[in-house]
């Protein structure tokens, strides 16, 4: 026979149960209307307190001890177990901050820099260390937006201390950090361009400028000096200028000049008749009347004729003003030439100055520009940082809207988004030991202290040292500007073929001064420098003149420079003043005097003699304006001379018609008038 | 697993498993939803459920499931969230709160964490009496129908409605054990 199994009821139904208690707790836990049923029929109500009836058979109870867990389980609707949930996260951030945090990190802050400096961003072994603030990275690379193939700047190992109040405020405040080493413009071994990004299209190279040649005494020749000169000259323009017009003078005149003169030929002609009537043949009134009416046709004819002849030639007359104007121009344009001329072989007018300073001011416009670029470069990058920290527009894209919605910029007071405290990095690159800072770099300039700053200094054992401090205040948002300034000591320069066309190829010497720099974000900018050039060398001196200075320098031992550089509007300003002049002047002096006036009058036969033969030749015109304005006159004197006739052949007519009628009057009886 | 899943359901549609623990693991997985992960709120709203008793397989599944129609409401979640983030009167706050440790890392400025957050709090108790009453309304009435109808009987006999059969046994000795 089986044994029945003994089932004991859950302890939670063991004690008697207030009725209120039993019908809230218990039954009210209870959802299956079958089971709470069941529980309320297992359980006898005495005295307001329910207890489990004694005849429930095990399964009963079996039942019953099923439902206890629900029971437990629906009471109230907060648990105090959360050690799942929480060992849960820990599990999840464990796991997270060993196989997915630095990667994030890394693939974050490459995103970053990339849309800062618009170029490919690349970054080795981040290494972030959240208990302890710290951030370190093995390597960084930058590349250059314009040169895709070359880095605009690589660092070596960086370390960053973070700050923790701002790491609670979701914001990125690197207090300190330190770099290794960095380079600027490394080649890379792949193209840095961002994919769908066109490269900026390459600045094409500054045409060398033109510069006057300084002459070579010792081996002058003043023909090829005109003919290397001759694209330079004004004569040449002046001529063609007066050839031109004198061409338009005489085919504006030529048409109408003839037409006068045919004219002034017909009413000769047509005049004869008038002119021989001999006045005897005239015997009547009816005679007389026919003839001065054909002597008044004769002289309204000659009259049109004369008043044509002088319109043309007062027309000519002002033409020939003018032209006589430009005759003048031509003059004084061959006067300027010889002065010119006569100045390339005089070096005490400046000439070796005009020869040196295009020279100079491209190699030093060059570098410059180079500085300036880089400064804008810098001042671009923290602007975009500034803006990085404002409001997304709202009307961005859908697609990246619907995956990550708009950040809502509010002010802060406290923290920036992203502030770069301080970035120090001392160096030694092949015997240079180097010192950079960078300091208060900041999304949100104006919660910074002061303005942004690049500190940079290099020296070496040499005794050549670079300190170069460059400030951008970015925190009145009116106005974006840098300012830069560098001192300079004893910086070995070598300015290689810069100079070479002046005689002074490979100048060399150790440079000493200053050098400021400014700009503001719309790209006008303005630089100065100020140098002081010790033992000054031409490696390969040419020419007699660069002979000749080139022992000059030695001699004087130094040379000072104070060149401006400024650019606002695109337009360009240069100016430079050295004692460069002064020491050729010094230099040439004696051996000048005794080439210089030879040199200057082979220099005038020889524009004479280009001016004779090639360019007064060209103005064909001109004899043939002149016999036109000629041709004119002698029309307007011949009408004139016919008129004349004319009037008095018209007054003799008139006496005689006068006289045949006074004949005709007598013996002719006049009637009586009267009452 | 499917199957498993889809018996536990059953199991705790048709067991005594309170219908409040149940509509409020629903509304928090519509709340979930319609919260974007990777912030701080998110994570703290998460814990802040593990001390309640809402069903944590119904928030999972709930949560999976309205995530599902979460591209068609960005558009809408995103306007919400600009709109309360704009307003004036709240500016302030909103400042204030910006200013504060942590908060930020909450990116409550985010119009689709601030836009899913406001319209996840304002369904979360509509959802949890809608769901409450759903689930009580079938227990009352139908899961005793349904589960003795010719149709289920007939049902029950379909060799896919066996193994759905044993996950629910199986899944029941689990509970049983676990309880």
């Amino acid at each position: 026979m089986k044994k029945e199994k003994t089932v004991k009821l859950n302890k939670l139904f063991s004690k008697p149960i207030k009725e209120a208690h039993f019908q809230k707790r218990f039954l009210g836990a209870l959802e299956i209307k079958k089971d709470k049923e069941f529980l309320d029929a297992s359980f006898e109500s005495h005295g307001g307190m329910r207890t489990a009836r004694a005849d429930l058979d095990a399964t009963a109870l079996q039942r019953i001890n099923k439902l206890a867990p629900y029971i437990k389980a629906n009471r109230g609707a907060v648990k105090g177990a959360p050690l799942v949930a929480a060992g849960i996260l820990a599990a999840g951030l464990t796991v997270f901050s060993l196989f997915f945090m630095n990667p994030l990190l890394e693939k974050g802050i490459e995103t970053g820099l990339e849309g800062i400096f618009g170029a490919r961003a690349e970054l080795d072994g981040l290494k972030f260390q959240p208990l302890r603030f710290r951030l370190a990275i093995e390597a960084l690379r930058v590349a250059d937006a314009e040169k895709p193939m070359t880095n605009l700047f690589e660092s070596g190992k960086l370390e960053f201390r973070l700050n923790p109040a701002a790491l609670f405020r979701g914001k990125v405040y690197i207090e300190e950090a330190s770099a290794a080493s960095i380079a600027l413009g490394t080649p890379r071994q792949s193209s840095g361009a961002l994919p769908g990004k066109e490269t900026p299209p390459v600045k094409a190279a500054k045409e060398k400028p033109e510069s006057p040649p300084l002459i070579d005494f010792a081996r002058f020749d003043a023909k090829a000096l005109l003919e290397q000169e001759k694209s330079k000259l004004a004569v040449s323009a002046a001529y063609a200028q007066s050839a031109k017009a004198y061409d338009e003078a005489a085919a504006r005149w030529e048409g109408r000049v003839e037409a006068s003169t045919a004219a002034l030929q017909n009413a000769q002609q047509s005049s004869k008749a008038v002119l021989s009537l001999d006045l005897n043949s005239i015997r009547t009134l009816d005679q007389a009347s026919k003839a001065i009416g054909d002597t008044k046709a004769a002289i309204s004819a000659a009259s049109a004729v004369g008043n044509e002849a002088a319109a043309i030639s007062s027309g000519i007359a002002t033409d020939a003003e003018a032209l006589s104007e430009l005759s003048k121009a031509t003059r004084a344009a061959f006067n300027k030439d010889a002065d010119y001329l006569k100045a390339l072989v005089n070096p005490k007018s400046g000439a070796a100055m005009a020869a040196l300073e295009p020279s100079l001011r491209a190699m030093l416009s060059d570098k410059a520009e180079l500085y300036l670029d880089y400064g804008i470069k810098i001042l671009d990058a923290a602007l975009k940082l500034k803006a990085s920290g404002g409001a997304q527009d709202a009307t961005k894209d859908k697609k990246s809207l619907a995956a990550r919605g708009r950040t809502v910029p509010f002010p802060s007071v406290g923290y920036a988004a992203f502030r770069l405290g301080l970035l120090r990095s001392d160096f030694t690159v092949e015997g240079s030991s180097w010192a950079v800072e960078l300091k208060e770099l900041s999304s949100e300039p104006e919660l910074s202290a002061g303005p942004s700053a690049l500190l940079v200094s290099m020296s070496r054992a040499n005794g050549f040292a670079v300190k170069n401090a460059l400030e951008a205040d970015l925190r009145s948002s009116s106005k974006a500007s840098y300012t830069g300034k560098a001192d300079i000591e004893r910086l070995p320069i070598d300015l290689g073929s810069a100079l070479a066309d002046v005689g002074l190829d490979g100048f060399s010497g150790s440079a000493s001064g200053s050098l400021s720099l400014s700009g503001e974000k719309d790209g006008a900018s303005a630089g100065r420098l100020a140098l002081t050039v010790r033992e000054p060398n031409v490696a390969r001196p040419a020419g007699s003149i660069g002979m000749a200075v080139s022992s000059a320098l030695k001699k004087t031992g130094s040379v000072t420079l104070d060149a401006a550089w400024e650019n606002a509007g695109g337009n360009e300003r240069f100016s430079l003043s050295t004692n460069i002049d002064a020491i050729v002047e010094e230099a040439l002096r004696e051996l000048a005097s005794s080439y210089a006036k030879q040199a200057s009058a082979e220099l005038e036969k020889e524009l004479r003699s280009y001016v004779a033969e090639e360019l007064e030749g060209s103005i064909a015109s001109k004899e043939e304006f002149d016999a036109l304005f000629a041709a004119t006159k002698g029309d307007k004197a011949a009408s004139d001379s016919l008129k004349k006739s004319l009037d008095t052949k018209l007054k003799d007519l008139e006496n005689k018609a006068k006289a045949l009628g006074t004949s005709a009057l007598q013996g002719i009886s006049l009637p009586k008038i009267g009452p | 697993m499917l199957l498993k899943l889809l018996a536990k359901i059953i199991v705790m549609l048709n067991s005594n498993t309170s219908s409040s623990q149940v509509a409020a693991g629903l509304a928090s997985g519509l709340l979930f939803a319609l919260l974007p992960t990777g912030n701080l709120l998110w994570i703290a709203l998460f814990l802040a459920v593990f001390f309640t008793k809402a069903h944590y397989g119904m928030l999972m599944l709930a949560s999976a499931g309205f995530k599902l129609a979460l591209p068609l409401l960005a558009g809408p979640l995103d306007a919400l969230g600009w709109f309360i983030l704009s307003l004036p009167a709240l500016q302030d706050a909103f400042t204030w709160l910006y200013n504060q440790p942590i908060a930020p890392l909450t990116r409550f400025n985010n119009t689709l964490v601030m836009g899913g957050l406001a319209a996840g709090l304002a369904l979360w108790l509509p959802a949890f009496f809608a769901f409450r009453a759903l689930i009580r309304l079938y227990r009352r009435t139908l899961a005793d129908k349904l589960a003795n109808s010719k149709f289920m009987l007939s049902i029950k006999k379909l060799p896919l409605v066996k193994a759905l059969s044993g996950a629910i046994k199986s899944a029941q000795r689990v509970q049983s054990a676990l309880e």
